[in-house]
């Protein structure tokens, strides 16, 4: 049974903020790179956009795995995923979302001729044994993240 | 600064530092927020290698430098004021992309005593800026 908890993170999986992402190649060795989309898609999985074949993509392709860092606008709480890749689309409502969402970030930043989006690749996210996705971040005053149903909050920042 | 590892069941982890300090022109030493980056410690002190990029926020212009291995380590004599200037800076760039100055201070925010580090000795330098050429590899 599928467990509600990524459901409270829709919040920092809407692409207003960048996201970081680790790979690792067919030798270990890791790659850390930028990302401009982390797309909540159901309560197990997340789309990701791909827009460039480049290093990042070739990982992603050799390992099936990566690693995100998403942050929350609303709480700039961090939040940890580890992902397993399950396909890729380039058609469909879930692709049209998100090069919809991609055409305005690259406005912001001034990248409407480098940011094109190829496809929209679906991960599944994975849990520990009991079922938990780790949590890490900082809080805002005020601001407390949604750490209901099984998520494990493994570390947080206090604020002055 | 995104910080990459590999952890010890193989699997790929990513950390986020705040600062950056260079010593002798041959150690990089990223400072960062031990209690966000619990499983990226972990990875290096199990002999993992390390990839970390240094990214501009306001278009994500990016280098990455890689090292076969890498250490924890406390923090050192001016390391706080460091991390607080470099955090300074980051902020102002968020609040030029449209951050308040509390989500772009919150953002930068690493409380002092929760800061440590990872220093390593770069072995290869990569472009990171996004596009097709990111990835490529710089050589000497």
């Amino acid at each position: 049974m599928m467990a509600p908890e990524l459901r409270v993170l829709r919040g920092a999986l809407e692409g207003i903020s960048a996201s970081l992402l680790g790979t690792c190649d067919a030798d270990g060795l890791p790659n850390a790179s930028m990302i401009s989309q982390v797309h909540w898609v159901d309560d197990a999985h997340v789309a990701l956009s791909y827009q460039f074949f480049n290093k990042t993509r070739t990982n992603l392709l050799t390992t099936k795995q990566a690693c995100v860092l998403v942050t929350d606008p609303g709480s700039l709480a961090f939040y940890r995923l580890d992902l397993d890749y399950v396909e890729t689309r380039n058609s469909g409502p879930l692709f049209e979302t998100m090069k919809a969402k991609l055409a305005g970030i690259a406005s912001h930043h001034g990248l409407e001729k480098v940011f094109r989006l190829l496809g929209a690749d679906i991960f599944r996210v994975v849990r520990d044994r009991g079922g938990r996705t780790a949590v890490v971040g900082a809080v805002l005053p005020g601001h407390i993240p949604p750490l209901g149903g099984t998520l494990l909050r493994s570390g947080s920042r206090a604020l002055p | 600064v995104s910080l990459g590892a590999r952890s010890a069941a193989g699997r790929p982890v990513i950390g986020i530092g705040v600062a950056c300090r260079v010593r002798d022109m041959s150690e990089v030493r990223v400072l960062f927020s031990r209690s966000a980056n619990l499983p990226l410690m972990e990875a290096f002190a199990n002999g993992s290698a390390v990839a970390a990029t240094f990214s501009r926020a306001r278009d994500h212009r990016s280098i990455q430098l890689k090292a076969s291995r890498a250490s924890i380590g406390d923090t050192e004599p001016g390391d706080h004021s460091e991390a607080a200037r470099q955090s300074a800076i980051l902020a102002d760039e968020l609040m030029e992309l449209g951050y308040t100055r509390i989500q772009a201070e919150a953002y930068a925010f690493c409380h002092a005593a929760d800061l440590g580090s990872v220093a390593f000795r770069p072995e290869r330098v990569f472009t990171q800026t996004p596009g097709p050429g990111a990835g490529a590899e710089l050589h000497k």
